[in-house]
Formats: C-alpha cells, sequence, structure tokens
C-alpha cells in the first residue's frame, strides 16, 4: 500500500502525514465521494510518480486514475487534467508519460 | 472579460518578450501584428506580437510524435509537453495611477517581471493608444485585422514635415487626399498643393475603375479654390477653376534654372551664364536671351566670360519656355498674391497641372512660387514675433515626385530642402509624397515628423525610410509583407507607436456619408463651445 495524503481535522492533504499509519488500524476503502473530493487536486500523483514501487508505477498511476474518474461526473475531464498534471510532473520522461495516457483510455 | 493569452516566460528590452501560452490558447489564433498587454506589477505594457513559434518540453516529442489521431492524448499534450510561444516586441507602458492616465501612454524603458499574465488587449486600452475620433483627431484607417480605429491628431501632424511613401499603385493618392480632406476638416492648416496629376482638386480617378472619387473641392467649396495653369484642360474635364496661373519670364531666377539643371540636360557652365545674363540684363534676362540674335546677344555680353557653347546650351535648355504656354513674357496679374490671398482666407488652394505633366513644369512652377510664398511667411512670421502678434495660419505644402526636389544635388537649393529643414520656424510644412525615398537627401529624410509608408520592395527604398527608428528589423519584415495595396505603416511623431494599418475606405457613398458625419461632429462641437463661451 502506498500513502497518498492524510486528512488534518477537516482538511484533506495530498501529502504524506508526519507520522506513518498506526500499527493495526483499520483499513477500509474509500467512498466514491471521499475519492472525488480527494481528486479535485491532483498534487498527489507527485508522490506517485516518484515512489518506487514493486510494480511498475504507470500501470499503477493508470489503474488508480482510471479509478478515480469513475467517481466524477465528467471522467474524461478529469483524465484530461490529470494526464496535463502528468504531462508537467513527466516533463523529462516522455516515454513514461506515454505509457500511462496509453493506459488511460 | 479579458481574453488571457499565457504568462511571460523571458523578457529582454532589446530583444523583446517570450510568452508562454496558455492550452487553451489556439496558436492559430496568435497572428503577427496583433496588440496584446502585460499585466506588470506597476504598469502595464503595450506590445505587437512579432514572431509565433511551437516549443516541446522534451526532444524526443519530436523524434517520435505521440499518436495525435487518439483526441484525448493531443488534449493532454497541448500546452503542456507541446505548447506554442509568441514573441512580444513591448512598445509603450500605460501607467497605472490616475496621473499617469492623464499623460497617456510613455515609451517602454523597462521589461515586465517573470509569469506576468499577457492579455489580447483590449477595446479601451486600443482607444487609450490609438485614439478615438474626436474634434481634433481624425479617423485614417484601422490597424491590421482589427476593428479599432487609427486616429490621428492633426494639429500635430502638421506642426512637422511629413512624408508619405510607397511604390507606384499601392494607395499613395487615395490615403494623401484622406489626409487632406482631415486636414480640412480638423486642423487649422491650409494647404498649397501642387497637383501634378489632377488628382486632388475637383475629382480623382480610382485605378482599376472608370468611377471617379471625390476631390477636396467637393468637401468644402468655401475652403478650397482650385487653381490651373491649363485652363483648356480644365474645361475639357469641367472642372469649376477659380484662378488661371500664369507665370511672366520676368519671374523666374537663375536659381530656378539652377535646380532644373539635369532635368533641361544643361552645363554647370550654363547655369553659371544664367547667373551671369541676370546680373547684365536684370529681370528681362530670359526675354532677352530668347528674343536677341545670336549676334546681339555676343554684343551685349560682351566683358563677360561666358562662353559660346554654355550660352547656346542655356539658350537650348530655356527654350523649353516656349513650350509651356502659361510661361508668358509678362504676367497679367501676380499669382503668388493671388495664392497668399486665398491662404490667407484660409482658403486651401490646389494647383492643377493640366497637360503640362513633366517634371520640369512642375519643379520649376512648384520651387518658383514656393519660394516667394515662403518668403512671405518669413517675413510675417517675424514681424507677428517682433510685434507679439498672431503668427500666420499653418501652411502645408503639398508636392509630388519629391526626390527630383529633395535629391542631395539640389536639396540645398530648392527651397523645399529648406522648409524641410528650417521646419515649423516660420509655420510652414511639407507634406512630400514619393515612390524612391532612397533619393531624398538624408538630412531632409531625418527631419521629417511623421512617415507613412505603403509597400516597398527596393531594399534602398526601405532602408531610406526606416533609417533611425527604433526596432528597425521588426518593422522591415512589417513593411515587406504589406499587401500591395490599401495597407499602409505608419510611424513618428503624430503616433505613440509603429502601427501597420489599412486606410480607411474612400469612394463609395458611405465612405462619404462616414466624412460629413465625421466633419459634422466637428462642427457642432465647436457651436456648442461657442455657445458656452458666449454666455459662460
Amino acid at each position: 500500500m502506498v500513502v497518498v495524503g492524510h486528512k488534518d481535522g477537516d482538511r484533506l492533504c495530498h501529502y504524506l502525514p508526519p507520522n506513518p499509519a498506526r500499527i493495526h488500524s483499520f483499513v477500509y476503502l474509500c467512498a466514491p465521494g471521499e475519492v472525488q473530493k480527494f481528486s479535485q487536486s491532483l498534487d498527489f500523483l507527485s508522490i506517485l510518480v516518484n515512489t518506487r514501487l514493486p510494480v511498475p508505477a504507470d500501470e499503477l498511476i493508470a489503474a488508480a486514475l482510471r479509478r478515480m474518474s469513475r467517481a466524477h461526473e465528467d471522467g474524461r475531464n478529469f483524465l484530461v487534467a490529470a494526464g496535463k498534471e502528468l504531462a508537467t510532473l513527466l516533463s523529462n520522461q516522455y516515454d513514461t508519460l506515454k505509457s500511462i495516457l496509453g493506459r488511460l483510455k | 472579460m479579458t481574453d488571457r493569452l499565457g504568462i511571460v516566460t523571458s523578457a529582454s528590452l532589446d530583444k523583446g518578450i517570450e510568452v508562454r501560452l496558455d492550452s487553451p490558447v489556439a496558436v492559430e489564433d496568435m497572428v503577427v501584428g496583433r496588440y496584446v498587454t502585460i499585466e506588470g506589477q506597476k504598469r502595464r505594457f503595450f506590445g505587437m506580437i512579432t514572431d509565433v513559434s511551437l516549443g516541446v518540453t522534451d526532444p524526443r516529442l519530436t523524434i517520435t510524435p505521440p499518436d495525435v489521431a487518439d483526441p484525448f492524448i493531443a488534449e493532454v499534450l497541448a500546452g503542456t509537453s507541446a505548447f506554442g510561444t509568441i514573441h512580444v516586441l513591448p512598445m509603450l507602458t500605460i501607467g497605472g495611477d490616475a496621473e499617469s492616465l492623464l499623460e497617456g501612454s510613455q515609451p517602454v524603458k523597462t521589461i515586465p517581471g517573470h509569469f506576468r499574465v499577457v492579455n489580447l488587449a483590449s477595446e479601451q486600452d486600443m482607444e487609450m493608444v490609438f485614439g478615438k475620433e474626436d474634434k481634433e483627431r481624425f479617423w485614417v484607417g484601422n490597424p491590421l485585422d482589427m476593428e479599432n480605429k487609427l486616429c490621428l491628431n492633426l494639429e500635430e501632424f502638421v506642426k512637422r514635415s511629413n512624408g508619405i511613401f510607397g511604390k507606384s499603385g499601392t494607395g499613395k493618392t487615395f490615403l494623401t487626399r484622406i489626409l487632406l480632406i482631415g486636414m480640412l476638416q480638423k486642423s487649422k492648416a491650409v494647404n498649397l498643393i501642387f497637383d501634378m496629376h489632377n488628382e486632388y482638386g475637383w475629382e480623382g480617378s480610382s485605378e482599376g475603375s472608370t468611377a471617379k472619387v471625390k476631390g477636396l473641392k467637393q468637401w468644402g467649396q468655401s475652403r478650397v479654390a482650385i487653381f490651373t495653369l491649363d485652363i483648356e484642360n480644365s474645361k475639357t474635364r469641367k472642372v469649376p477653376t477659380d484662378f488661371t496661373v500664369q507665370i511672366g519670364y520676368d519671374e523666374i531666377t537663375p536659381e530656378d534654372i539652377s535646380i532644373l539643371r539635369s532635368t533641361l540636360n544643361i552645363t554647370d557652365l550654363a547655369v553659371e551664364a544664367a547667373y551671369q545674363a541676370h546680373r547684365r540684363f536684370g529681370k528681362s534676362w530670359i526675354r532677352q536671351i530668347l528674343e536677341l540674335s545670336d549676334e546681339e546677344l555676343e554684343e551685349k555680353l560682351k566683358g563677360t566670360n561666358i562662353h559660346e557653347g554654355s550660352l547656346q546650351s542655356l539658350k537650348r535648355g530655356l527654350r523649353i519656355f516656349e513650350r509651356l504656354s502659361f510661361v508668358v513674357p509678362q504676367a497679367p496679374e501676380d499669382a503668388v498674391k493671388h495664392i497668399l490671398d486665398h491662404l490667407d482666407r484660409g482658403v486651401s488652394v490646389v494647383l492643377e497641372f493640366g497637360r503640362y505633366r513633366e517634371i520640369s513644369a512642375y519643379m520649376l512652377v512648384a520651387n518658383m512660387l514656393s519660394r516667394r510664398i515662403y518668403a512671405q511667411y518669413q517675413d510675417r512670421s517675424e514681424k507677428a514675433r517682433a510685434n507679439d502678434t498672431a503668427l500666420p495660419q499653418p501652411l502645408v505644402i503639398t508636392i509630388e515626385e519629391a526626390h527630383k526636389f529633395l535629391n542631395p544635388e539640389v536639396a540645398g537649393k530648392t527651397i523645399f530642402g529648406t522648409i524641410a529643414r528650417e521646419m515649423r520656424k516660420y509655420n510652414v510644412s511639407l507634406l512630400v509624397i514619393d515612390q524612391r525615398p532612397s533619393g531624398i537627401d538624408e538630412e531632409v529624410m531625418s527631419q521629417m515628423g511623421t512617415k507613412i509608408t505603403c509597400l516597398l520592395d527596393n531594399e534602398r527604398d526601405i532602408d531610406s525610410v526606416l533609417a533611425g527608428v527604433s526596432g528597425k528589423s521588426e518593422l522591415k519584415s512589417v513593411l515587406a509583407r504589406l499587401a500591395p495595396k490599401r495597407q499602409a505603416l505608419i510611424f513618428g511623431h503624430a503616433v505613440p507607436m509603429p502601427v501597420a494599418f489599412q486606410p480607411r475606405e474612400y469612394g463609395s457613398a458611405q465612405s462619404y456619408k462616414d466624412f460629413v458625419a465625421a466633419a459634422g461632429s466637428a462642427t457642432e462641437e465647436q457651436a456648442e463651445k461657442d455657445i458656452e463661451e458666449l454666455w459662460g
């Protein structure tokens, strides 16, 4: 599991919390409303792009975004915005960008 | 609504400003020559797009282009990895506070900071820079690809000598006519027009059609008089004339002959002979030379060192006056006095040349009359200054084929060289119309206040028109890209920055209505002002 954000009181933060999640905490799936709210900002993408993962990052990012897009009314618009954010983050990794974009359709 | 285009990414006062376009802005909408504003921290900048280009963040994008058939990928990449940039040449700054708003726009002396927002210039910005049609400003045309009007303050315009240039057939005459009507309607200056091709007085022709367009007289019956050198021709063309100009032999001086030297094809020694003959015979010198036989002449000129060959050369040159029927041994009336009488009453004078379209006739008459009129103006201005009375009404003399008068060889000798240089001291300025600006003396060119140029394609002509203007290389490319007709570039004293524009339409019923409306509002405003002044 990769942590991409946390909630500080009522505030959603798209970066890592000061402490890791406590051990033995319960894990829940996010409700679509929460996903939609969280994905208003795309800042979390930089964490995904920069984390070393045991799975290919492009596959993971594409899958996460596809899933998030379902929580949005206009899924395509969300994907375009996310794609643009990725294009900025991966401005010198054109091949990664291309493969993620190819998987977003 | 502001039309945001993008943000400043790099800038230099010398080289211009790079602007990265926002993703929704289509590169193809960015046309060279469009005006933009940049919101600086303390002031706003007004500039012109001079180049448009495409950029990518990763060069690999150009080597293996993405699959743009997929609209999703195309949409994502547009504006992010692949983006448009424009190059903006900053021209003016518009101050942010009220005080500087009153002062109007100033030439640019600094650049905006990083990432300042760039917008398309709004209507208000354009109006602030290019002016609004009112009682002083005259609508001459529209900046290229734009709805806004380009308005000139003609009071300012006539304060200096100005030039209109362009290849033959590019619309110089139409442009000049529009400006002359503007001066008639909106400035206090009177005009004296040496109309070589009979285009300005009663009616003019329009290239490519048989339709006639209205001349000046049809705009202001009481404020324009048509003088002619060729009454027969004027009658044939059914032009109502006010006076027929005739010039007596005794009015021609050796100086007049000296500027005609190359057109009459006479030698320098022959010109020298003219001076000597003038000294010997006085005012009747031409008459004596033309009427006396060779022997008699030789007898009378004994004691001078005029060579026989020079005298013959001079005589041959002077024979031209026998062909020009407006040159008579004794003029019945003084043409200069008549012209001055009209000018004094605020009536502009158009002098038609009828069939005498040869350059020697034009140069002789234009130079001779102008010299004497200028002398009168000089005299009056000096008296007015000494007695602290009002200076004479500003006079604008319009001449065509100016390179013949103002070329380096004769510019020093003709009165026009003097007028162009001494400018406004005596309230006389020139409106020079020419197709070979490279032929005009550099010193004269440099003294011109405002220059308007239609298409020019000779390198030397372009260089001479643009000499000394900042941003010359950019303007050069604008000038070279003007359409062959009805497009012009104006720069100098009367405009805040160089503008490529399309002169307003002239010749259709609607265009005439616009002119009447403009004149109407000016007189109405004047009437209102008069009433206000009268009743306090």
